[in-house]
Parts: C-alpha cells; structure tokens; sequence
C-alpha cells in the first residue's frame, strides 16, 4: 500500500479535524478526496505530508511513518498546497534551483518545457504570476520532480478549462507511467469523476464514502421507491443512501456493494445511473435523514 | 481507435469500452484479425488508468470477442465465436427488458419501439449487410 | 547532512536585508565610537544590542513556522536534518557576514587609524588592545542563536504549550544578558574565565543538539 491510515486524528483545541480515518490507497491509484469547505481534507493532506503531528492513530506513506517525516521518503514525495507558497520576489527559476537541490530525479528540462508550454517564463517573480499561472507552476514542478506520490490540494485552483485538461492529462501519464501514487482535493465533482480513480467524500472530519469511482458507477443507482420496493425490504447486501421525494414519486439512491446493481434489481424497476455530485449530494445533504433511516446516531 | 468516454454518465468506463468494441464489430468497423491497441496505448490515448482498460479487455476475452496473446496483443475474433445461441438469446431478453421499463418510464408505445429498434437495426447492420 | 548551495542559497534570502543592513551599522558603530572597547560597559552595552536584535531578527525570519512560505520550504523534498542544518548555517553566515567586516576594520588598525585622524586621545595609542573583542562579539551570537533557534523550535512543537518556547526565549536571553553584563569576565582569574566559557559552551552546544531532535517533530503550522 502507498499510503495507509489506522485511526488516524487530529485535533486543534476542541474541534476535530480530522476524526478517525482509516483508509488505504495502493499504489498506481489517483485518490480524490472531496467535501464541504472545512471537512478536514486539507488537516489530512498535511498529516500524510508529515507537516502536522496526528493527536491520535497513525499513518504511513511509501511504508514509513507520517510522523516525524521520515528522511527516507522525503525527495519521494511532491506536494502542492494551498496554504503553501514560494516568497513573493522568487522567481521560477528559485523554485526550479530549489525542487533539484532537494531530488536528482527532478527532471529540470521537462520543468522548463512545461512552463514554456504555458508561455511562462523562468524569470518571472512570482507575484507577477496569476492565480492559474501559479498552481501551474507549482504543479509542474511537483509533476518533473518524479515522485511516487503526489498530493495536491485544489491543483486546478484558477486554471482555465485547457489548463485543467492539460494537468489532468499529466498526471494520468505520470501514473500509467510510473505507478505513481496521486491524492488531490478538488471542488470540481466532474474533474473528479474523469480523472480521479478513487473518492473518498469527507464531512466533518469522517470518510462517508472511499471507493473506486468505476464501481460507483457500478453499484449505485437512482431507484423509484413504490409498494413493489420499500426501504424496508431492500435486499440485505443493498445500501440505501439517501432519499428525496419529486412530485408523488419517492426516490432512492441505492448501493450495493461488491458487484453490479444491476444484476439484482428486478428487470421492471426504474433505475437510472447517477453521477459523482448526485452521490455526493445525497451523502452529504441528505446524511442525517439517511441516519434517521437506518437507525444510526447521525454524525454530528 | 477513438472512443468517445462520457465520465458523468453514471455508466462505468470499462463497459463504455467494451459497448465501443462491441458496437464496432457489430457494424462492421473491426473485422477478424484486427489488432486493438495495447493496454497502455488506449489508457494513454483515453487518459484513464490502465486497470481500467484492462478490465475491459478480460470481459471483451472472455465473452469471445477479442483474444489476448501474450506479448502479441488483443485481437478482434470471428463473430461466429461469441456466445451460443441460447445464451445470446437469454442476455438479449435481459437488456430489451431494460429497455422496455425505460420505455414505458418515458411513456412510449410498443409501436414505437418495434419502430426505432427496426430503424436502428437498419442504420447499424444496413450499410454491412449491404 | 552534506552542503546543499541551492538549499544555503534559499534560506539565506530570508535573512538577507538584515545581513545588508546589518553590516553597515556595525562598520559604522565600529568606525565611529570613540571610546576603546571593553573600557567602560555603556559603549560595550551598544554591541550587545546590537547582537541581540540581529539574533532575534534571523531566528524570526528563519523560524516562522505559521508563515505561507515556511510551508513552502517544508514541503519541497528536503530532509528535517537538512533544512535544519541549513537553517544554522544560514545564520552562522549571515553573523559572519556582518561581523567579519567590522572585525577587520578593528585587526587591520584602520579603526585606530581613523579615530587617530579625528583627533582622538586614544588612538592609537589603545588600538592593539582591542584586538580580541571582535572575538567577545562573537561568542556573544554562539550563545544567543543556540537558544533563540532552540526557543523558535519549541514554540512549534506539536503538544507543548505555545507559551514555553516563548517563556523559555525571555529567560535565555535575560539569564545571558545578566552574566555578560554583571560579569567582568576580564577582570576574573584564569581558571574562572575558562569555567565560565565552558559552562557556556556546554550550554550552547546543549541547545543545538536538542534543537536538531526537536526540529524533527516540529509542526508546521501554515
């Protein structure tokens, strides 16, 4: 595994960022971690990085532990924050300097090329760097640095359609190449759902969800609920996600997990494929009603 | 080989890639013999992970319609190995179930059914039986 | 840990309007003060200020931990030992950057020479005694920046108090403020002058070492 995680917490004073999370994610794998503003993906970023101490668990990353960061697997790791940035007055090339006295894997002509590609050049200081041109500078330095794994909070944060495509398009090579391990954050659900491999969604610190994005397609369905399929008699091996009523008809997002759905749903019934954001809706807005359903205390 | 993938459908990758194949060995577009690209090729082209269109390609094999040679590549077999007869007949039956709950969702008479599916046989089979 | 210059090269931008400014100051202060040093405490009191703010203002410039670009820094590849070693290192540069010039002004006699063309009493007939003190300054710094990187560290320290680090930077700095000025270190016997140094020494290195093991577990915070 390229990145595991036992319990893993943390906490600032009272409030828990990050509550409990366990999760593993092999390498060769794009992990998508999605979720409201403040659901703790930037805290787990920064406890994979090594950057924080967890309060409670532990991680490993490339088979060492998170904390304290371990020297073996620091020039393994790239990373792109948003909390992070290079100083005002550095120019492209400071950055460049800096990523290749860190690792001799840090490909500096592919560093160039990439910047040229963009029409940016290796002089420019950064404040003279917009928004998008910035996370494309820091992307592609993370991207040339050869890395097994890649974490990148909000990578396409301000890049224009071509640009996010293009970044995208990176990364996927760099995994199919390599077998690198790749976690980003993203807001943007269908970025997601086309370049990611796995979702984990986050609120409030928890994982609702982590699964492969082609078995989601798979499993989950939008169903119509009628005396024929009540939320009471779904097959045991069969989630119910989440609920909403539109007009007089009831409907319900369904999940069953290990295999297709499809193979278990009488022929007859209504069903329709959903995509990424209508589960993500239904996990995060509708996760207490769900809670009512099922009998479970809802996450706070 | 272009294939034209809808990430937001809800529908999996891999089974795009296989209804892509299978639809062009249907019309005629793939024939006996054919070479598909290499799992990395497609990946690369598609910009997906390369498990992805592995999996496709273990269905794709073991339903028949492409065979898998070590270090040779993926080929397109003849029509005639796919799936015997009562098989074929009993997974058609399944998706023009599928078809007929979405039909009847939409509202749509049986007429129109027979009508589109006679047209759709036509567009698809018309030009290779021809 | 081996000599990374592109590493040197970044951390060392950090501090380098204090060094720039720094190092004019202390030849101006070096050139113009007209009484020998070490005469009397009020003129050596001006050089431990002036050690004293240029301490307090590499380790805040290297050491901020919440700061946008220190995250930057921590995540670019670098091993803790490493950017911990360059972080002395940067320090240890710009000090001898701003304190080799200053020293030379006073080894050459070109200070004796200039307060001599002014028409000052003392020089330089004073001029050679003063060859050590550029070496007094200089301990001054090995015993301030141990304990104010020491100090930074700590403050960033996952589980303890904030208020430690900062407790623990006043109380340094007061105890070696308090000894450096209430002692007349020249004027005490042999063995005393050389027990206190190394007690200092002791100190000093003390503080490295556990502010390397720190730096390890140091959280940052951007």
């Amino acid at each position: 595994m390229a990145i595991q995680t036992r319990s893993l917490s943390r906490e600032f004073g009272t409030v828990r960022a990050v509550d409990r999370i366990s999760f593993a994610l092999a390498p060769g794998q794009v992990l998508a971690l999605v979720g409201p503003n403040g659901a703790g993906k930037t805290t787990l970023l920064k406890l994979l990085l090594g950057l924080i101490a967890p309060t409670e668990g532990e991680a490993t990353v490339l088979g060492e532990p998170c904390f304290p960061p371990a020297a073996a697997t620091a020039a393994r790791i790239a990373s792109v924050l948003d909390t992070c940035e290079p100083p005002r007055a550095a120019r492209i090339r400071d950055l460049l300097d800096l990523k290749a006295g860190a690792t001799s894997g840090f490909d500096r002509q592919r560093a160039t090329a990439l910047m040229q590609q963009r029409q940016l050049d290796v002089k420019t200081t950064w404040h003279a760097l917009s928004k998008g041109q910035q996370r494309w500078v820091l992307g592609a330095v993370a991207l040339a640095s050869n890395a097994d794994l890649l974490v990148m909070d909000e990578p396409a944060d301000g890049l224009d359609p071509s640009a996010r495509r293009q970044l995208y398009g990176l990364i996927r090579e760099e995994v199919n190449q390599w077998d690198t391990t790749v976690v980003i954050t993203s807001h943007i659900l269908t970025d997601v759902e086309r370049m990611a491999d796995e979702v984990a969604i986050i609120k409030h610190g928890h994982v609702l969800l982590h699964a492969s994005i082609e078995d989601l397609r798979e499993q989950i369905r939008e169903v119509e609920l009628s005396e024929r399929l009540s939320p009471d008699e779904l097959p045991k091996d069969i989630e119910l996600l989440g609920q909403k009523t539109v007009g007089d008809t009831q409907l319900a997002w369904i999940r069953r997990h290990g295999g297709s759905t499809e193979e278990t749903l009488p022929g007859e019934l209504r069903r329709r494929t959903v995509s990424l954001e209508e589960v993500y809706l239904a996990l995060t807005e509708h996760q207490d009603k769900r809670a009512e359903i099922l009998g479970e205390t809802p996450c706070r | 080989m272009h294939i034209h993938l809808n990430h937001h459908s809800g529908e999996p990758i891999y089974r795009q890639i296989i209804e892509a194949v299978k639809f062009r060995i249907a019309s005629g577009e793939l024939s006996e013999g054919t070479r598909l690209p290499s799992i990395r090729e497609l990946a690369g082209e598609l910009q997906i992970n390369m498990r992805t269109v592995a999996k496709a390609y273990q269905v794709l094999d073991r339903s028949g319609l492409v065979v898998m040679q070590q270090g040779r590549g993926v080929f397109v077999t003849s029509p005639q190995a796919v799936l015997p007869v009562r098989q074929r007949r009993a997974a058609l039956l399944e998706h023009a179930r599928r078809l007929l709950a979405e039909a009847t969702r939409m509202g749509a008479s049986s007429d129109e059914v027979i009508e589109i599916m006679k047209s759709a046989t036509e567009e698809m089979w018309g030009r290779a039986d021809g | 840990m081996s000599l990374n210059w592109r590493l040197l090269r970044w951390q060392s931008r950090d501090v380098r309007l204090i060094t720039l400014v720094g190092l004019p100051v202390a030849l101006i202060y070096t050139l113009c003060t007209s009484e020998p040093f070490g005469l009397n405490v009020e003129t050596a009191g001006w050089v431990w200020l002036f050690v004293l703010i240029h301490s307090v203002l590499i380790t805040w410039r290297l050491g901020r931990t919440r700061n946008r670009t220190f995250g930057f820094l921590y995540t670019q590849g670098y091993t803790r030992n490493a950017l911990w070693g360059h972080t002395m290192l940067a320090s240890a540069a710009s000090v001898l950057a701003v304190w080799l010039p200053s020293a030379f002004v006073i080894w050459l006699g070109l200070r004796s020479s200039y307060q001599d063309m002014l028409g000052n009493c003392w020089f330089p007939l004073m001029g050679p005694t003063e060859w050590s003190y550029p070496f007094w300054w200089l301990l001054l710094y090995a015993m301030l920046l141990p304990a104010l990187h020491y100090a930074w560290i700590r403050y960033a320290q996952p589980t303890w108090g904030l208020l430690s680090g900062a407790l623990l930077a006043v109380g340094l700095v007061v105890a070696i403020m308090s000894i450096w000025n209430s002692v007349r270190v020249l004027e005490l016997p042999e063995v005393a002058r050389w027990l206190i140094l190394g007690g200092l020494a002791t100190t000093s290195i003390s503080l490295l070492i556990g502010g390397w093991r720190l730096h390890g577990r140091l959280e940052v915070m951007s």
